[in-house]
């Protein structure tokens, strides 16, 4: 017994010392490459004369055929710079792709820029001290973020990351169910008209039935008459929660009506099924869904997918009349630099390129204020299989009216106050609690979470 | 007469357990029927077991000459399930007949520690594996699949109580004849436990081959996918197609079929009975 | 002797490199406050107070009390699967056959299994209600949607699932019974339900030892079918502890803190398993 003791100790040096050997090797090879480039001597040439020839490694989840057009036309311009492209996903599923960055990042990988899919993953990985402020470097670029950006990305007076694409939220609504009852599509409402709508979308019944709406999985779904708020509109504001508030109960009400009514498609099915909003949707199971710019493009139609109907837009209701409609958090993709990179001004002039005027080589909806709306609409429509199933007007409506609010970033520990949050708001949709308890028990349990993290 | 009756129940029998059989049939069938639709038509409630709408070519055509280098991926995890049940297969068989017919110091508290290494989920040592397959080489080889799935405490547990069960006498016979346990081990110990080894081959052989954790996180380049990563090519940012990934899986699934079959058949039922004492 | 270490060895350096390592780093970090993703620098040891707060921590407990419950699908499964392998091998046409179909689940990919099983059990228009409520039901649950339910419903899938595996070893091992011993049986005058208690079920011990034991530690391991069907929801209700590990590590970013359940798992394992090793005197026979 003693001797297998001895061993186990023995094992668990021998392992630490081989975890170190490991490590420092691999940063010694990683480190061989760029400093014995930066040591040789510039050839004078053609080059700019004074630039050093630099590698900058860059990780994204979207594949590489998708980046490298964008990556080239950087290189094109900067001929010291090479773009090293890291896929970090072949499918652009940013889950799995976060998963990979981790690891790649824990093993030592020298990564100089990494994006990231979304304030919870970026503020995340700033609070574990992976990514470089920037601060001082747009400091001495001289601009203002707020004049160049959408969105402020700034955490405890830092900023780690480079906002990239911008995400809010709206309606999406099969126009031909619209005008089959006799409904315009809305340019102003409230949650209560949402749901009116919703009633009068419904027809049918058994397994073809079409639902007024659908509501999926995600946590923005329990807090809908809460990311529609200019302020505070997080599940935690500067740790303070905010369960216990009445948007949060008026979100829950809203979720439980639909359900009641029988007008949205029964939670129950949604996870028993695991529904997809995409299939739900273009398969008129449910004939509006509030979504996000992503959907503007799939709006047109896929292979997959077909526009068999147009599709309107309709901002984002309001939770009383008198309110602003078109309100919702606006999130997105962020860019940032690596804590461990060697080539900070580099990688920075890349990230500020590419979060503006490289990201128009993309359709996407970019958080850079500069970008021409008209433009975007229109390759939008180039670009769809059937551009005529898309309402250009509602869409530019909805578009130039929208008003993102500030992103209070959330705390590092966002997933799990979702996580926590969800767990009792299922409980009340599956008409095991009553909203008295849920609001309870959700604010108990965020709140434990918020004292475990101080 | 007798016979008679006797077929007759065996009939009914075989009847009850081919209703059932059904249940355990249908999973493939959705596949079958998934990959023959178009794309909204998969989830379509309820199941439309015959396609209304027939789109099988478009989807088998896009699997096998698509964008995704389908007939590379399925040479890759030929040659990784194959090697990997070959050495998991060697070194299990030989550790079985070590820790059961060889007496050494040691040998139950090393099977103790071999059995106690089966109770660590994989996901509790990807990190420390990934790291370490990274300093040694092994991250994006082939190789390193194939060692990781080369050293199976099942295997070797199963063979192990097959093994045991084998009376010590073949042993001490034959090592009165002066046979060494090298030549006991392979001429006459491992025929006869030829249908336990034979069933974990399979079983081995198809967990391999539908694994698609271990080479999601420990493969990079598209030239070494297998099979189950290189599926994932049918998803994209916006959600997974069913049709085309039921396409490519019903397409993956015939090696385990004509494995499994023909596996069961000359291998196990083949074996010629009598003669092994309990 | 030295053939005992040669036979063994190449297991073991695999098993020592593969898993035993990675195991004891692992446990190492148990008592840490660590993200693997900072770098090794950043590790702080902090002694036991992953473990205490894993005993604070509902939703742990929970996944460790529903992996407890899910151990009951192991002896059902197992006595299912022996009662096939009984059958097709002596009872039916065809017996190949239905290995092949009994196996197919095994084969076919996780999501047909999980789509398949969804729909059986669709709440509100789903075949298995369907029939429940013909029979009078009012209200019948709404399976895995069902927080009462969901944990009962993912049982009966992997007891399903798995019946292959456990059908083609016991098949394995009837193999293995010499057919002289039922000959000289039946001569003997012996009922077909004597034989089968005196001399398939004894003979079949070891496998049914190696059914129980690995199946039992398979069963607490179980990830990958939570993942597919209900990512331990709803309500947490079909949680389990490598689940809310995985959660742990790979979305929050714990490893510290994951580790410590790791630990705790393994620790439960060991001691079912050590029991079971000591039990086995009493039942089985090699």
């Amino acid at each position: 017994m003693k001797k297998n003791m001895f061993m186990l100790v023995l094992i668990s040096v021998l392992l630490v010392v081989l975890a170190g050997c490991g490590n420092s090797a691999s940063n010694t090879n990683n480190a061989s490459p760029n400093s014995s480039a930066s040591s040789e001597p510039e050839a004078t040439g053609e080059s700019p004369a004074t630039a050093e020839p630099v590698t900058i490694k860059v990780a994204h989840w979207s594949p590489e055929a998708d980046i490298t057009p964008i990556l080239e036309a950087y290189e094109a311009q900067h001929p010291n710079v090479t773009l090293e492209y890291v896929e970090l996903s072949d499918s652009g599923d940013s889950v799995a792709g976060m998963k990979k960055l981790d690891l790649l990042v824990a093993s030592g990988e020298d990564l100089d820029v990494a994006f990231m899919p979304g304030a919870t993953d970026y503020s995340q990985r700033a609070g574990l001290g992976l990514m470089t402020p920037l601060n001082d470097l747009i400091a001495k670029e001289g601009i203002t973020l707020s004049d160049e950006y959408s969105i402020d990305p700034t955490i405890d007076g830092n900023i780690y990351a480079l906002p990239d694409t911008l995400e809010n939220y709206f309606v999406l609504l099969n126009k031909d169910k619209l005008d089959a009852a006799g409904l315009a599509v809305p340019t102003e409402w409230t949650w209560e008209e949402y749901l009116e709508y919703a009633k009068k979308l419904t027809s049918g019944s058994g397994p073809s039935k079409t639902y007024g709406t659908y509501f999926h999985t995600w946590a923005m779904y329990w807090e809908l008459a809460l990311i529609n708020q200019a302020k505070n509109n997080n599940l935690v504001n500067e740790g303070t929660v905010n369960i216990d508030s009445p948007e949060i109960r008026q979100s829950l009400e809203l979720r439980s009506k639909a359900e009641q009514d029988q007008i949205a498609v029964p939670y129950a099915d949604t996870i028993s099924q695991k529904l997809a909003y995409r299939s739900e949707y273009f398969t008129q199971h449910a004939a509006m869904i509030v979504t996000g710019n992503w959907m503007i493009g799939s709006a047109g139609g896929s292979e997959e997918f077909p526009a068999t109907f147009t599709t309107a837009f309709a901002p984002m209701p309001s939770n009383a009349s008198g309110q602003p409609s078109g309100v919702s958090i606006a999130n997105g993709n962020y860019v940032g630099i690596l804590d461990k990179t060697k080539h900070q001004q580099e990688a920075y002039d890349f990230i500020r390129w590419y979060s503006t005027e490289g990201e128009q080589m993309q359709n996407v909806y970019s958080a850079w204020k500069k970008q021409d709306v008209d433009k975007f609409i229109a390759s939008v429509k180039e670009t769809a299989l059937s551009p005529d199933k898309i309402d250009a007007d509602s869409l530019a409506f909805v578009i130039k009216n929208a008003l993102p609010a500030p992103l209070s970033v959330p705390p590092t520990y966002q997933g799990e106050l979702e996580e926590a949050f969800t767990k009792e708001t299922e409980l009340y949709i599956l008409k095991q609690q009553d909203l008295e308890t849920t609001i309870k028990n959700a604010q108990q349990g965020l709140q434990k979470i918020v004292d475990a993290n101080k | 007469m007798n016979t008679g009756r006797i077929d007759w129940v065996k009939a009914i029998i075989t009847i009850i357990m081919a209703l059932l059989g059904v249940v355990f049939l249908l999973p493939f069938l959705w596949m079958l029927s998934a990959s023959f639709k178009p794309e909204t038509d998969v989830f379509k409630y309820p199941i439309e077991w015959i396609p209304r709408t027939w789109r099988a070519g478009f989807n088998y055509e896009s699997v096998w000459f698509g964008k995704a280098n389908f007939a590379l991926y399925y040479w890759n995890s030929i040659k990784v399930t194959l090697l990997t049940t070959l050495l998991s297969v060697v070194v299990s068989s030989m550790a079985a007949y070590g820790f059961t017919k060889i007496h050494f110091r040691g040998r139950n508290t090393l099977f103790a520690i071999v059995l106690a290494t089966y109770m660590i989920p994989s996901e509790a040592t990807l990190v420390p594996l990934f790291i370490m397959f990274r300093s040694a080489g092994l991250y994006d080889t082939h190789l390193g699949l194939i060692l990781l799935g080369g050293f199976s405490v099942l295997g070797t547990f199963l063979l192990r109580q097959f093994f045991a069960s084998l009376s010590d006498e073949y042993i001490e016979s034959a090592q009165i004849d002066g046979g060494g346990h090298i030549r006991i081990f392979t001429s006459i110990l491992l025929p006869l436990v030829r249908p336990a080894i034979a069933t974990y081959a399979i079983l081995r052989f198809i967990w391999t081959w539908n694994d698609f954790q271990t080479p999601l996180v420990f493969l990079n380049s598209k030239s070494l996918f297998t099979l189950q990563l290189g599926m994932n090519a049918f998803a994209d940012r916006n959600g997974a197609f069913y049709s085309l990934i039921m396409a490519a899986s019903v397409s993956a699934i015939v090696p385990l079929l004509i494995i499994f079959i023909v596996g069961q058949k000359q291998v196990i039922d083949g074996i010629a009975m009598g003669g092994v004492k309990g | 002797m030295r053939m005992g270490y040669l036979f063994v060895g190449p297991m073991l350096l695999g098993v020592m490199i593969f898993t035993l390592i990675p195991m004891i780093f692992s446990f190492t970090l148990s008592f840490t406050k660590w993200s693997f993703v900072t770098g090794f620098d950043k590790i702080k040891f902090i002694g036991l107070d992953n473990f205490r707060a894993l005993f604070q921590d509902d939703v742990f407990l929970k996944s460790l009390g529903n992996n407890f419950i899910m151990l009951l699908a192991v002896p059902i499964g197992m006595v299912i699967a022996l009662l096939l392998a009984v059958v097709i091998s002596n009872h039916v046409y065809a017996p190949g056959a239905f290995k092949v179909i009994y196996f197919m689940p095994q084969i076919s990919s996780v999501v047909a299994v999980a789509v398949v099983w969804q729909v059986l059990f669709h709440p509100s228009y789903g075949p298995v209600n369907g029939f429940l409520s013909a029979l009078g039901m009012d209200n019948p649950p709404k399976w895995l949607a069902d927080p009462n339910f969901a944990l009962p419903s993912v049982m009966l899938l992997m007891i399903w699932i798995d019946l292959g595996v456990s059908l083609i070893i016991y098949n394995a091992g009837l193999k293995n019974i010499p057919a002289d011993l039922y000959e000289a049986a039946t001569i003997d005058g012996a009922s077909k339900w004597a034989q089968f208690r005196s001399i398939t079920l004894p003979l079949l011990t070891p496998t049914t030892f190696f059914l129980l034991v690995t199946g039992i530690i398979g069963n607490f391991k179980s990830f990958a079918l939570i993942k597919v069907l209900t990512d331990g929801g709803p309500a947490h209700s079909t949680s389990v502890v490598v689940y809310d590990m995985y959660q742990t590590a790979f979305v929050d970013l714990q490893t510290g803190y994951a580790s410590s359940m790791v630990m705790i798992l393994f620790l439960c394992l060991l001691a079912i398993t050590a029991l079971q090793w000591i039990g086995q005197k009493f039942w089985v026979n090699y």
